[in-house]
This record gives C-alpha cells, structure tokens and sequence, in this order.
C-alpha cells in the first residue's frame, strides 16, 4: 500500500516507525490522520512486531489544524463523519495485536496527545510538552482522549487538565502516569530500540497471541476473556507441538 | 487423600501446600486434583480463609513444558477441554468470596505464577523468583494469568513479562505490585495467617487495597 502523503514510513528491524509528517508543528489536517486501511497494512507485514508513532523533526505533533476543523463544522455531516473516522482509528491503534509505542518529542498538544494516549505505551524526551488546550477555544477532546486520560491519571487530574487546558511538561506528565518513561537521549531512536528488544526474539503469533490476551482482559467479561486465553494458548501450543515433531523426523 | 497436595483445616483457614517435590511443578494429576480439591474447600462452610503455598524450598516451578509441548493434535478438543478446566479452576480460587492469599516463597513461575495471581493477596519471602517463561518456548499462559495480570500492571510492565519472559525478584514484584509485601523467610505463614484472621470478617474483595493498607504493610515510621 503507498504510503499517504502525510506521514513517513520506514522500517527498523522487526519495528515499523511512522512519522506523522506536517513540518513544523505536525499540525493534524483531518480527525484521521491516517486510512484504518493504512494501518491495518502495518499490521499486516508479516516481518513487522511493533510500531512507533512519533513526528518528523522536533514535535511529535500540535494537535488539529484549527482553520480545517471550523471549515469542518460548515458541514455537520462531515464533521461527524470524520470525527467517527478519528475515533475508529485511535481505537484500531489501541486494539493493534503488535505493540504501539509513542516516541514523544516537543509538543504533543490535541489530537496529537489523543494519538499518544491510544498507543500501548509512551516514552517522552525530558524536553515534552503536553496539553489539551481544546477548552482555550470552547472545545474539548474529541476523540477518546478524555477517556484515555481519566483511565491513567484517575479522573480528578484528568478534569483539572482537560478543563484548564494547562500545557504540562514531561516530568509531570510522568508522574501522573501519562509517560511510561522519559530519556534524554534521542527518544526515537530509544523507543525503536526498546521495542526491537520486546518483540525480535518472538514468533509475530506469539506476540500476536499475547497482544489479543491483553485487549481481552481489558474488553471481555472475566468468563469471556479467560476462555479466549485458553483457546490462544491451545493454538500455540497445537502449532509449537507440530512443529517440535516435525523438528524430530 | 491426594498424591500432589498436601491440605487441611485448621482454625477455620484452608491450608494448600502444593506438594510435587523437589519444586512442586503442576502435572497433569495435580490439575485433576487441584480441581478435586477446590470443590471440597469452597465447599466447606467452617472454611473461612484459603492460604496456598508449596512444600519445602518452593511454591511452585509451574505446569511441566513437556506435557505442554505434547498437545494431542489427535484430539485437539480433549486437550483443550483440559486446559480451559484447568482454568476454570483456578478462577473458583479468584471469584472465592472468601479471601485467598498466596504465601510465596522459591520459585513461583508460569502456571504457579498463574495460580498465584488467581490468589485475592500475595505474600512473598525475600528469595521468591516469579514469571512466566511460555514466550520463550513460543507459548503463552493459558490458566487466566494475563487476565489477573491486567487487573493490576500497566501495558508497559504486562508486556515485558509477557514477552521478554523476564524473572523478577521480590523487590521488583513488590514494586510493580504483583505481590502485596515481603517478609522473612521464616514468618511466611505466620504473617499469612494474622493478615487471614484479620479480614475474614465481613471480608469484600472490593476493598483489597484497604486490607493490605491497613494489615499488610509494615507500618512506616513517622
């Protein structure tokens, strides 16, 4: 699949990284800032066991382009349109049976944070700046980010920086469990290194296997979701058990 | 009378000892038994508390690989009605509404550590090594371990476990809270057994937090 105009794809051993790509804010031009197709596509390769979002050059990215969205409102079948677009992306980002890791450098403001927040993990330069500054313009988070937040910060925190709009820098951001971890290195270059080492050793399946574990313990009921387990682990060790015997012949 | 547990009741508290010497791993009989086992404690009326742990060094080393590794591809289905029983069994322990505590000690990795996290507390010696190896040999845990494991740990602490298969020790256990506290080697049961009396009454898994808070934890100076 070609790679969209808006971002830059490359690979990096067994991780994918995509750039979003809008120098120099990486201002976000629509709600999606990628196809479900696109990304599905990334999942899809079958050398690729985890991915990287991060921005070109020093922002990850400023959130929504904010002459395109009010162009957007003229139209509210649109807006609505794109904005469930939004949404069903970030939550196919979330539901990714790869590991998705943010590498987060400058500001991570906006829709840019609603894309850090739906990624499995996030690592942040010390230098990160982060805000939902949406109130400043009697708007809110839009795209599951209030969600997201409330789940990692607790939800009183998350109200004081929803509604204040407060930019927040990456210590404290990591201390409100927003970031996983901060580096003063090169935070691309430390998460595409990270994540190499996570997955590289494991079969895509085994990673795979384990990824839909972990969004069903989360998504299903306990019964549910202890079934699903128990017929992934029976999947793997079926396949491993062939392949032991057929080692042996 | 069972040849891989060792149990009785004694003041109104189940005790498990698993027992499978040298490291009490989990064989096929043992699940049978296990699931035997269960039936009868949460059963019992006068049982007011469960305490699970292993005979001698260890609690437990986990299901052996090889008997993991020898999935009946014949009878794909059989296998796998054993596996979700197995399950099923340690999810009685972990929907129990009496509380279950883990008293870990040794080795406690793979489906032990899978039983362990069905388990409502965890108390752990200082020389406890936990995880789960499955990654390792292109497997995964199949008893319910990643679903209690996402009860508690974030993304990033659940897939590093997960898939690098690393070991803990029990300061970094303790840290990401997958045990409750640690305590020296020889008041494990001791300690098990206070916090037990203490919360049997009226005793809610909702207030877990309360519990460990409140009869758990050293009390810190200051």
């Amino acid at each position: 699949m070609t790679t969209p105009e808006n971002v830059v794809f490359e690979k990096k051993g067994c991780v994918a990284v995509l750039k979003i790509s809008n120098p120099p804010q990486n201002f976000l031009n629509q709600p999606a800032f990628i196809s479900m197709e696109y990304l599905q596509s990334i999942g899809d390769m079958d050398d690729i066991k985890g991915l990287v979002i991060s921005g070109v050059g020093r922002h990850f990215s400023a959130g929504a382009d904010l002459q395109n969205l009010f162009d957007l409102t003229n139209d509210s079948k649109l807006l609505k349109h794109e904005m469930s677009a939004g949404s069903e992306l970030l939550e196919g980002i979330a539901s990714m049976n790869i590991p998705v890791l943010a590498a987060i450098n400058g500001v991570c403001w906006g829709g840019g944070l609603e894309i850090a927040l739906a990624c499995h993990m996030r690592f942040a330069s010390v230098k990160a700046l982060f805000a939902f500054p949406e109130v400043n313009y009697n708007l809110m988070p839009g795209l599951g980010g209030i969600f997201r937040l409330s789940h990692k910060t607790g939800s009183a925190e998350a109200l004081a920086l929803v509604l204040s709009g407060e930019t927040f820098n990456a210590e404290k951001a990591f201390t409100l469990n927003v970031v996983n971890q901060l580096t003063e290195e090169n935070v691309l270059d430390f998460a595409v290194e990270y994540l190499n080492n996570l997955v590289d050793s494991k079969p895509k399946k085994v990673v795979a296997s384990i990824m839909q574990a972990l969004h069903n313990a989360h998504a299903l009921e306990l019964h549910e979701a202890l079934h699903e387990e128990t017929r992934l682990f029976c999947e793997l060790a079926l396949e491993e058990t062939a392949n032991r015997k057929k080692g042996m012949k | 009378m069972f040849k891989t547990i060792d149990w009785h009741i004694e003041n109104e508290i189940g005790f498990i000892h698993l027992n499978q010497p040298p490291a009490n791993s989990m064989s096929k009989l043992f699940f049978y038994e296990i699931r035997e086992l269960a039936d009868t404690i949460l059963n019992n009326k006068a049982v007011r508390a469960i305490i699970i742990t292993g005979k001698g060094r260890h609690f437990s080393s986990g299901a052996d690989i090889s008997d993991l590794l020898s999935f009946d591809s014949n009878y794909p289905q059989q296998a796998a009605d054993f596996y979700i029983a197995n399950s099923q069994t340690f999810k009685r322990f972990y929907t129990a509404h009496i509380p279950v505590i883990a008293a870990i000690k040794g080795v406690c990795i793979g489906s032990a550590m899978e039983l362990a996290m069905a388990c409502h507390f965890r108390i752990a010696t200082e020389n406890i090594i936990m995880g789960f190896p499955e990654a390792g040999f292109n497997l995964m845990p199949g008893c319910g371990g990643t679903v209690y494991l996402a009860a508690l740990l974030d993304e990033k602490d659940m897939m590093e476990l997960l898939l690098t298969g690393k070991n803990l020790n029990a300061p970094e256990a303790l840290n990401m809270g997958i045990v409750d506290e640690v305590v020296g080697k020889n008041e494990l049961i001791e300690k098990a057994v206070t916090f037990a009396k203490n919360i049997v009454n009226n005793y809610n898994p909702a207030h877990r937090e309360f519990y460990i808070k409140t009869y758990l934890k050293k009390p810190v100076d200051g």
